[in-house]
């Protein structure tokens, strides 16, 4: 069976190509800008979801054409069609169509794409350790974002405790408010009842009465001030109309008959003034006592009032803080998810290290090679492998110490291990010419066992005998 | 829990929006009050 590839205006591929791929190897050889390239990118189209295409915009940019849609449609062995449109110049979005298999077409493309942009490629290029790529297949990214996600969550949640703990102090102080204002009340109520109860009526006309007669004597004495200061000012006149004497001598005789009766008023007034006074400090007395007793009750007032208000405040604040157990619950709860997404995360990323452990050296050496007795990755995610050397064996070679062209070899049996077990239902294994050309003998005897591996292999090829794109079956 | 988790996060590109917290929130609190139970 065979397998029919219709690209729609895609990048160097203008209007609708047909290729026919056959289950082996088949060589797309094109001279330089004619579509190997568009061709690849059109088999990761087939996995890569609109959100994952979004930003992409080197996706946008092959298809160049000034059509609005794009399309890619497989038939005869697999039926499937996955169709774009534009989203401005550079982007592109699905059209009611679904990727081939699963839903993480960047880890697809990652495994099965043997290409320059392979993240696996890139690192053991840059000598980098398979860290980020066995990140990359369990997936780690998400749990992280999910325990940064937690995170947000838990600061919430934390602020929202802190702020019911800080009530729980209030309410705490208040309660303590109160019961030293219930205490004082007692005490208060205690020494209110030993006061004994007065007339307020009687007090007040009796403070009253008593009011007014000191206002009586304020005028007396007033009065008494002011006839003083008249006798002394007529006594002065007396000293100083000497020469008027006579004259005034009528007016001498009115005043001295006048003076023994003021002089008599005055003492009279003068007894008056202690028994006003005695009166006077009496009424004050009472009044004073009462007033103390009106104040007491004002207190007493005051603290109800006063006790009152914090049995309302606790009782809110009560309210308020009902929450805070279920909340600190929560909090376990999230702290328990965090860490749990923490122990899976690693537990994934572990089962992966074993595994690449377990396979990659198996299929390192089915792909026909010897060069390597294991190839192992530490605990620390570096490689090491183990080499015959001079007939010795030395252990523990690092992997950025081999060549370029060992190193990709090593990084293709890993793609071919990632693949058997992630990713068995993606019917394509892409290489392309830059990886193969770094030594082609080894890869010769690679394509031969991705003939029999794989169901369709896609080799691109420079070929400089051609003006178009061509396919060549290899079985 | 987890794989509900692991579907929202790995259905948004780089990082969260504010809706995809809230939609992890509002499953923390559903398991939350199954777990409680």
């Amino acid at each position: 069976m065979s397998l029919k590839v219709e690209l729609e205006n895609v990048g160097g591929l203008m209007h609708t190509r047909n290729f026919s791929l056959e289950r082996g190897v088949n060589r797309i050889r094109a001279p330089n800008a004619e579509g190997k390239t568009s061709f690849t990118k059109a088999l990761e189209l087939l996995v890569l979801s609109g959100e994952e295409l979004r930003g992409k915009g080197y996706y946008g940019n092959l298809f160049v054409g000034s059509e609005e849609a794009v399309g890619v449609r497989l038939s005869g062995d697999i039926n499937h069609e996955r169709r774009f449109g534009r989203i401005g110049q550079e982007n592109l979005k699905e059209i009611g169509t679904s990727s081939l298999v699963g839903s993480n077409g960047d880890r697809i493309i990652n495994v099965c794409f043997a290409v320059p942009g392979n993240r696996l490629i890139g690192d053991f290029l840059a000598r980098r350790g398979v860290k980020n790529y066995i990140d990359l297949l369990a997936g780690a990214e998400n749990y992280e974002k999910a325990q940064t996600a937690l995170q947000e969550i838990d600061h919430i949640v934390t602020t929202k405790i802190q702020h019911y703990r800080d009530l729980l102090i209030r309410l705490e102080e208040y309660e303590k408010q109160k019961k030293e204002d219930e205490k004082e009340l007692e005490k208060l109520r205690g020494k209110f009842a030993k006061k004994p109860l007065l007339d307020e009526k009687e007090i007040f006309e009796d403070f009253g009465r008593y009011n007014k007669r000191k206002q009586e004597l304020d005028h007396l004495n007033e009065d008494i001030a002011s006839i003083r200061g008249k006798l002394q000012e007529l006594e002065e006149a007396i000293e100083s109309a000497k020469d008027n004497i006579k004259r005034y001598e009528s007016q001498i005789q009115v005043i001295k008959t006048q003076h023994p009766r003021i002089d008599a008023r005055l003492n009279e007034i003068a007894n008056e003034i202690p028994i006003k006074r005695s009166d006077f400090s009496k009424s004050e007395e009472a009044y004073k006592k009462f007033k103390e007793r009106q104040e007491m009750k004002v207190a007493i007032d005051q603290k109800e009032a006063n006790i009152k208000r914090a049995e309302e405040r606790i009782e809110e604040f009560k309210k308020q803080t009902l929450g805070v157990e279920d909340l600190e619950g929560k909090y376990d709860f999230i702290q328990f998810v965090k860490n749990h997404l923490e122990i899976r995360k690693n537990q994934i990323v572990e089962e992966i290290r074993g595994t690449f452990n377990r396979q990659v050296i198996e299929l390192y050496k089915r792909l026909g090679f010897r060069d390597f007795d294991n190839i192992e990755i530490g605990p620390d995610f570096r490689i090491s492998v183990t080499r015959k050397k001079g007939g010795k064996i030395i252990e523990n070679f690092p992997l950025e110490a081999l060549s370029t062209s060992e190193r990709i070899t090593i990084a293709i049996a890993f793609l071919l291990s990632a693949k058997n077990e992630y990713v068995q239902d993606f019917p394509f294994f892409v290489l392309d010419e830059l990886i193969t050309s770094y030594d082609p003998k080894r890869f010769d005897i690679v394509k031969d066992h991705l003939k029999r591996s794989e169901d369709y292999v896609v080799i691109t090829e420079l070929a400089t005998d051609i003006s178009d794109v061509e396919v060549i079956h290899e079985s | 829990l987890e794989s509900k988790l692991i579907a929202i996060t790995s259905a948004s590109r780089g990082v969260l929006s504010r809706k995809n917290v809230e939609e992890i929130e509002k499953t923390i609190n559903e398991y939350y009050e199954r777990w409680k139970a």
